[in-house]
């Protein structure tokens, strides 16, 4: 069990994210975007983000950038439509943040809950 | 008899026999047993031939009857002479007359034939025969003649008599009391009775031609008109001549008379057309001359004189008068026509020019004849002559305004009311591929592939009404291809008669120039609808991966059986998964159809569907520049557009109004679109509060490549007013505020549309 926080823009998708990871007992706090999640107390006290690539505002990598500035090491799993070179490009130099395919299997974005959360202790 | 003398007798005997010009066969019933050398000469076989040979071998000239019958006559009487027919060796055959004579030598019956050809005799014969059938002929002719003659008598038309100058007393044929229009025997032919019937006028004439025939002894010949018992004027020819005692005395004047009424009356009819003919050729100033082959003579009239020049009267002259007029130019050529025309006999018709007495040239136009004797050789020509100057010069200048009208680049007809083409020019026959000749016999409608002969009285009236008229149409070449044409007509007046004159710009060229700049048009708007998809690409890949996002995680669930024990659950998340397949479905149409590159087709489309979908295909790139969209629709919004294109043009719109809104903050960014009808036509108004646009940036915003985005192509904005203005409406843009610019689409209104 871990706790987890997710930031994406569509209700439907963070609703859909959420019950998944429950089923396997992960703690989801949701939100809407990049902003609404640097605002909140608790930023560095989760054990994995899971941050949508493309967000209104600040965009995921950004978000991600704004939070290793601020120390904040948690590992990130970066949700993307399609990895192309130009997202390869604005991760350079970013550690702890890999990526998932969106839409993705329930399996592979448990496997790698697990591995992230595991990492990290 | 001793043998010598014996021997010399019948030497001189057989010499005598060889030396006659008859021939002569010794025979033994048909077989010959001898013959002389005339016999030999004549059929053209030797002796020894002969006499192995039977006489039906040589004769051909009798029927097996007929010799039986000369046989029996010989055997008879012990000769006959007969004719029959001899076959040479050669198989000719000629003419005999035989003479045969029974012989009674030792125990037999020998037979001497005596052959005299007589081809000369039958020639002679035969002659004779001929020159008898040949009279006899005649004699028949003259029988059938006489009796004509009489019959002609009897028909009244031809009258004879006797007079006894002496006695006054006379006799005549029935039919010349007819002439008198008198029964036969009313009134005896005598002399005062003849004067008592005559016309008094002629009556002198007849009496001093009478006097003259009697004393000098001449032929009476005279015309002359009688009267007859109803009044009646007729015309009769007498022909008559005096017998003369031998005193010197005339005993008996013998003559006919003739009904001369009808050659009377036709020589009046003649004189009359003479008298008409000249008439007409005085009204037409034609001259009339007459060229005599013996003397090289022309008579000529005085208007021909009057053409030549001179004077007005009537002369003769020699034929070098005329030819020293004839322009030298001319001369060769009259000289080879007239010879053509001498030899085929045809009518000699020519125009050529002359140098007048004055010097002054003109041009003439002879019509003539060449006369023939029996001979076949030409004794006269005769014709009329015409002063055609002024013709021709009217013709020559016509011949000018050909070549101008010919040279003229555009087709031009000449049209009567009734749609008949008058007149066309070269470049009308060239381009619709007809003549001259065949083109003045069509109809306009013909020729025409958009106008029916309803509407081409229409367009007349119209083209009258205002005096000219120019429309767009299409002619249809003899071959069937259709050439488009852009059409001036006039309608203008000749002789109290209205013409139209239309000239037809062949447009074909234009047209297609007009067909390949829409299509390279389409090809343009098609890119700048992909260029706009691909810089909505990552915006669309991302919207679309939403909704499937939401179907993949809640498909995970149902089958993690998250909600198997809660019914109601479990539907919500399918519903949610069917409703998130339609909206990416919705995704992909909007994406496919915006960048579908089909030709514009245009149809009845309410524009509120229209606003609705470009805001739908953007809605992710508004959401994630945080632009807030606000729509005022009213409930009309009917068009006839082309879907794709329109709504191209406001994504473009809305997506320079994303752009023109990056810079000022969140909050204020804010798009409004709205539609609303004006007078005559629907206006569509996308605004954004992005600041404005800068004087310079104003000046230039439609101009191709034109842009103040790194990105940019520079063609969304010229593209789009392209597109409005195929439409029939206008693309402007209102800057008049310092913080906000509004584009207004205007599309005229579907009753306005024709007179757009």
């Amino acid at each position: 069990m871990a706790a987890l926080a997710l930031i994406d823009d569509e209700p439907l998708v963070r609703e859909s994210f959420a019950r998944l990871l429950s089923s396997r007992d992960h703690a989801t706090t949701c939100f809407e975007s990049a902003e609404d999640f640097l605002k909140s107390a608790e930023r560095g006290g989760y054990d994995c983000l899971i941050v949508d690539f493309r967000l209104p505002g600040l965009s995921g990598c950004e978000l991600i950038r704004e939070l290793r500035s601020q120390s904040v090491t948690t590992p990130v799993i970066l949700l993307s439509g399609n990895v192309d070179e130009s997202v390869s490009a604005q991760l350079e130099g970013i550690t702890e943040v890999c990526t998932l395919d969106k839409p993705c299997l329930s399996a592979d974005l448990f496997a790698m809950v697990d591995s992230c959360t595991q990492v990290s202790g | 008899m001793n043998a010598p003398d014996s021997q010399h007798r019948r030497d001189v005997a057989q010499l005598t026999i060889d030396q006659c010009r008859d021939a002569i066969f010794w025979h033994r019933g048909p077989q010959i047993v001898y013959v002389n050398e005339q016999a030999c000469r004549s059929l053209g076989y030797t002796r020894e031939q002969l006499e192995s040979m039977t006489l039906d071998q040589i004769d051909d000239g009798l029927e097996p009857e007929a010799k039986r019958a000369i046989m029996e006559q010989i055997l008879r009487d012990g000769s006959a002479v007969f004719e029959t027919i001899n076959i040479r060796s050669d198989g000719s055959r000629f003419p005999v007359e035989l003479s045969v004579t029974a012989h009674e030598i030792g125990d037999e019956i020998l037979f001497c034939g005596i052959a005299r050809d007589i081809s000369a005799r039958k020639e002679t014969e035969e002659k004779l025969f001929a020159s008898q059938r040949a009279l006899q002929h005649k004699i028949h002719e003259l029988e059938l003649t006489e009796r004509r003659s009489i019959l002609a008598m009897e028909g009244g038309r031809l009258g004879t008599f006797e007079w006894i100058p002496s006695q006054d007393e006379g006799h005549a044929s029935d039919s010349f009391y007819r002439l008198f229009g008198q029964k036969p025997g009313d009134v005896p032919p005598t002399y005062r009775s003849f004067v008592a019937q005559a016309y008094p006028d002629d009556l002198p004439r007849i009496e001093r031609v009478f006097g003259i025939g009697r004393l000098r002894r001449r032929p009476i010949a005279m015309e002359t008109r009688i009267v007859w018992p109803d009044g009646s004027i007729h015309w009769i020819e007498i022909r008559a001549r005096f017998a003369y005692a031998e005193t010197g005395d005339p005993i008996r004047l013998d003559g006919v008379m003739v009904d001369i009424d009808e050659k009377k009356s036709a020589e009046k009819r003649l004189d009359a057309r003479q008298h008409e003919l000249r008439l007409a050729l005085d009204a037409s100033q034609m001259g009339t001359f007459e060229w005599d082959a013996q003397d090289n003579r022309i008579v000529y009239s005085a208007q021909t004189n009057r053409i030549l020049g001179y004077g007005v009267t009537a002369g003769v002259s020699h034929v070098e008068w005329f030819i020293r007029h004839i322009h030298p130019d001319d001369y060769f050529m009259i000289r080879r026509s007239i010879a053509r025309v001498r030899r085929s006999r045809e009518y000699h018709h020519l125009e050529h020019r002359i140098i007048d007495a004055a010097g002054r040239t003109k041009w003439i136009e002879i019509r003539g004849q060449f006369v023939y004797d029996s001979d076949d050789r030409v004794t006269h020509m005769r014709g009329v002559v015409a002063d055609v100057t002024l013709r021709k010069q009217a013709e020559e200048e016509l011949q000018l305004r050909r070549f101008a009208v010919d040279a003229a680049a555009e087709a031009m007809f000449t049209i009567d009311l009734d749609g008949f083409i008058v007149d066309a020019n070269l470049v009308a026959c060239d381009r619709l591929g007809y003549t001259r000749e065949e083109l003045t016999g069509m109809k306009i409608t013909d020729v025409s592939a958009s106008e029916r002969s309803a509407s081409f009285h229409e367009s007349v009236a119209e083209t009258r009404q205002q005096g000219g008229r120019m429309h767009i149409g299409r002619h249809r070449r003899r071959d069937g291809g259709i050439i488009d044409v852009e059409i001036t007509a006039r309608v203008f007046e000749y002789r109290g008669q209205e013409y139209i004159c239309a000239s037809a710009r062949d447009i074909t060229e234009l047209k297609e120039a007009e067909q390949r700049l829409r299509n390279l048009d389409q090809q343009l708007a098609h890119m700048n609808r992909i260029s706009s998809m691909g810089e909505m690409a990552s915006t669309i890949a991302h919207e679309l991966n939403q909704p499937l996002a939401v179907i993949a995680n809640n498909a995970s669930l149902l089958e993690l059986g998250d909600s198997a024990d809660d019914i109601d659950d479990f539907k919500t998340l399918t519903q949610t998964i069917s409703s998130q397949a339609v909206l990416a479905g919705g995704i992909v149409r909007r994406m496919r159809g915006f960048c579908l590159n089909k030709a514009p087709t245009e149809a009845r489309v309410d524009l509120r569907e229209v606003i609705e979908e470009s805001i739908r295909l953007l809605a992710p790139r508004l959401r994630h520049a945080f632009v807030a969209v606000d729509t005022k629709l009213q409930t009309d919004c009917q068009v006839t557009v082309d879907r794709i294109q329109i709504q191209q043009v406001l994504v473009n719109l809305i997506q320079n109004g994303i752009d023109a809104m990056s810079a000022v903050p969140e909050s204020r960014r804010q798009l409004s679109v709205s539609v609303h009808s004006r007078d005559r036509f629907i206006r569509i108004s996308v605004t954004d509060t992005g600041g404005g646009i800068d004087a310079e940036n104003a000046k230039r915003l439609f101009e191709p490549f034109h842009s103040t985005k790194a990105s940019g192509m520079g063609m969304g904005l010229p593209i789009s007013r392209s597109i409005v203005e195929a439409h029939n409406g206008r693309l402007m843009f209102d800057n008049t505020t310092t913080d906000s610019t509004t584009f207004h689409i205007d599309l005229p209104l579907p009753n306005f549309e024709s007179s757009g």
